[in-house]
């Protein structure tokens, strides 16, 4: 449904993304993850036309059979909160201080839609409990300092399905969160769009997170994709040394028996941090921070194909595709 | 020996309640998580533990002395062994000093004396960044890189006590993961008492000796950070193994379901 081809942001003249195939099927889960800087924000942006104006992007995106790339403002704005959901990390600053909450997500109805007033009144209660907020008719008339963070992501989240998209771009939706709202947060995105058929581009910089919640994962380093497959697949088992210095940095929950042993133990890190736009090294970006790599590095490493679901970018991987695809773990 | 002793302690913004009735010590040399959800009190606590915020009632003791009578009569010798570090680094340097600068206000201020830039160059190697960064603005320096330069900023008095409020959450995991071996490193090395505060029990899981899980002003379960961990006993610190695990990549969705 979504299908990338080719896709470049440029700043200046420095290329900042380079993305040349990833798709999207009608209502899968695909998580884009990477530190910042890595541009994973950028793609999400510019897929429908969002990019900051100093922005260059050119190649193909194709959704639902249209290009976006070169579309026009007009049309974007059209696609952009009917076809194309989406939320931002900062609830709060994603919602307009001086208007009550059931008039902001009516706004979102009746930009795209005719609706009569009774008929709005109902559909705005309508997605207030689908999206789990609780006595929907007094918090409508709140304002959303009024709301806990939790509450406000789902207003958000109200906002961005008031028109049934066939995509969902969810943008670090819950890096402002607690642990505990964000699990909330997290099923209810996987409910909505399991039940709705929606589609999801969920970005995030945490691998658990995006595990939680999407099946397929992509991985982006400096504007590049490094590895993409099945969320489990990748992150159980992953082929790119930077994947698997990501995992490896995670903390993880430790429940186990080691738990004592762990406790004041170093994690391991990937040192040094992403390269500034234009100051990565030739070849694989990764390799000045890759404590694996070689000579071999300086050149750019191929797409190597693991079966039809899983590739990735690495000359010298973890498990090489010829090497077979046990796993290492 | 303990070297913060908290009993019957109570705090309240206005008339709502933040803290109510807490008791625990913390031992010297010791690492002390806290978690809990947003307006749990977290903190709070840590405010009025380092003298942020009065303690309005109830007993709080630093080193065998009232901390009120710490402020009234040493408030410098507190604040020197008593150093915290924010959640944001950007917000907690003044965009508008050098880092040098920025470095050189506890000793400034708290030991009336101005330190050199070779003193203060040696703190910056300490956690991690070279002496070069003393003629940097902080919008010059990446989130870690800041939140180092936090961390660097609370160690130039030499305090007892280090204090972390979610000193990673606005961090990358990748950044986290640096950060957290930091500050476990510094602790090693010089000896430090560190009470740390995260919503991630995961951060804790991994720093903490001791766990004490707090709601709304209320602690609702403590004790050693592997035991809580793997055997939670109240319904609240259950609920956040939970959520933390589900989004684990230590632990398998199986053993989360398991625990309920």
């Amino acid at each position: 449904m979504l299908t990338i081809r080719d896709l470049t942001i440029h700043v200046g003249n420095n290329q900042i993304v380079g993305i040349d195939e990833l798709d999207i099927e009608r209502g899968a889960r695909l998580g884009l993850v990477g530190e910042s800087g890595s541009g994973k924000t950028m793609t999400a942006m510019s897929l429908v036309g969002l990019q900051h104006r100093d922005c260059r992007v050119t190649g193909s995106v194709q959704f639902d059979g249209r290009e976006l790339i070169g579309c026009g403002e007009k049309d974007l704005a059209r696609i952009r909160g009917s076809d194309v959901g989406m939320i931002f990390q900062d609830p709060l600053r994603a919602l307009n201080p001086t208007m009550r909450v059931g008039r902001q997500i009516g706004e979102a109805i009746r930009l795209h839609a005719r609706t009569s007033r009774a008929q709005l009144r109902a559909r705005v209660h309508d997605l207030m409990t689908q999206v789990r907020l609780p006595d929907p008719d007094r918090l409508a008339r709140c304002y959303p300092h009024q709301l806990s963070g939790g509450q406000q992501q789902r207003v958000l989240i109200a906002m961005a399905i008031a028109c049934d998209p066939k995509l969902l771009i969810a943008d670090e939706p819950t890096t402002a969160l607690d642990v505990t709202v964000q699990k909330e947060i997290l099923d209810l995105l996987v409910r909505l769009s399991s039940e709705k058929q929606m589609a999801m581009l969920f970005v995030s910089h945490d691998l658990g997170v995006v595990r939680a919640v999407s099946e397929q994962v992509a991985v982006l380093y400096s504007g590049r994709l490094v590895e993409v497959g099945p969320s489990d697949a990748v992150i159980g088992d992953p082929r790119h040394r930077y994947t698997e210095a990501l995992v490896a940095a995670n903390p993880g929950l430790i429940s186990s028996d080691e738990t004592d042993v762990l406790i004041g133990q170093p994690l391991p890190t990937i040192t040094g941090s992403v390269p500034a736009p234009g100051a990565a090294p030739s070849g694989c970006a990764f390799r000045n921070r890759c404590a694996y790599a070689t000579d071999a590095c300086e050149a750019v490493p191929p797409m190597k194909n693991v079966d039809s679901e899983r590739r990735f970018t690495c000359w010298n991987p973890s498990v090489d595709v010829k090497a077979g695809s046990h796993g290492t773990r | 020996m303990a070297l913060v002793e908290i009993n019957a302690l109570s705090f309240s913004y206005g008339r709502a309640p933040v803290l109510k009735d807490l008791s625990f010590s913390i031992e010297q040399d010791s690492t002390l998580g806290i978690v809990g959800e947003s307006g749990s009190g977290k903190s709070t606590l840590i405010r009025v533990l380092c003298g942020l915020m009065p303690v309005q009632s109830g007993i709080a003791r630093y080193d065998g002395r009232d901390i009120s009578e710490w402020l009234d009569r040493e408030p410098r010798g507190f604040r020197r062994r008593n150093q915290i570090v924010f959640q944001s680094p950007a917000s907690s340097l003044d965009p508008r000093m050098r880092v040098g600068q920025s470095l050189a206000e506890p000793t400034k201020s708290l030991e009336r004396r101005t330190p050199s830039d070779e003193e203060l160059g040696q703190w910056l190697t300490v956690v991690g960044l070279g002496p070069e960064a003393l003629q940097r603005y902080p919008h010059q320096l990446s989130g870690g890189q800041l939140q180092r330069v936090a961390i660097a900023r609370a160690l130039t008095v030499n305090p007892t006590m280090l204090y972390a409020d979610e000193p990673t959450s606005a961090l990358d995991v990748s950044i986290q993961a640096q950060v957290l071996n930091l500050l476990i490193e510094i602790r090693r090395r010089l000896g430090l008492t560190m009470v740390i505060v995260s919503h991630d029990l995961a951060v804790v899981g991994r720093v903490c000796e001791q766990v004490i899980v707090m709601r709304n002003g209320e602690i609702v379960e403590s004790g050693p950070t592997a035991s809580v961990l793997r055997y939670p006993e109240h319904e609240y610190t259950k609920s956040l193994v939970n959520a933390a695990r589900a989004v684990s990549l230590g632990a398998s969705h199986d053993a989360a379901d398991a625990i309920i």
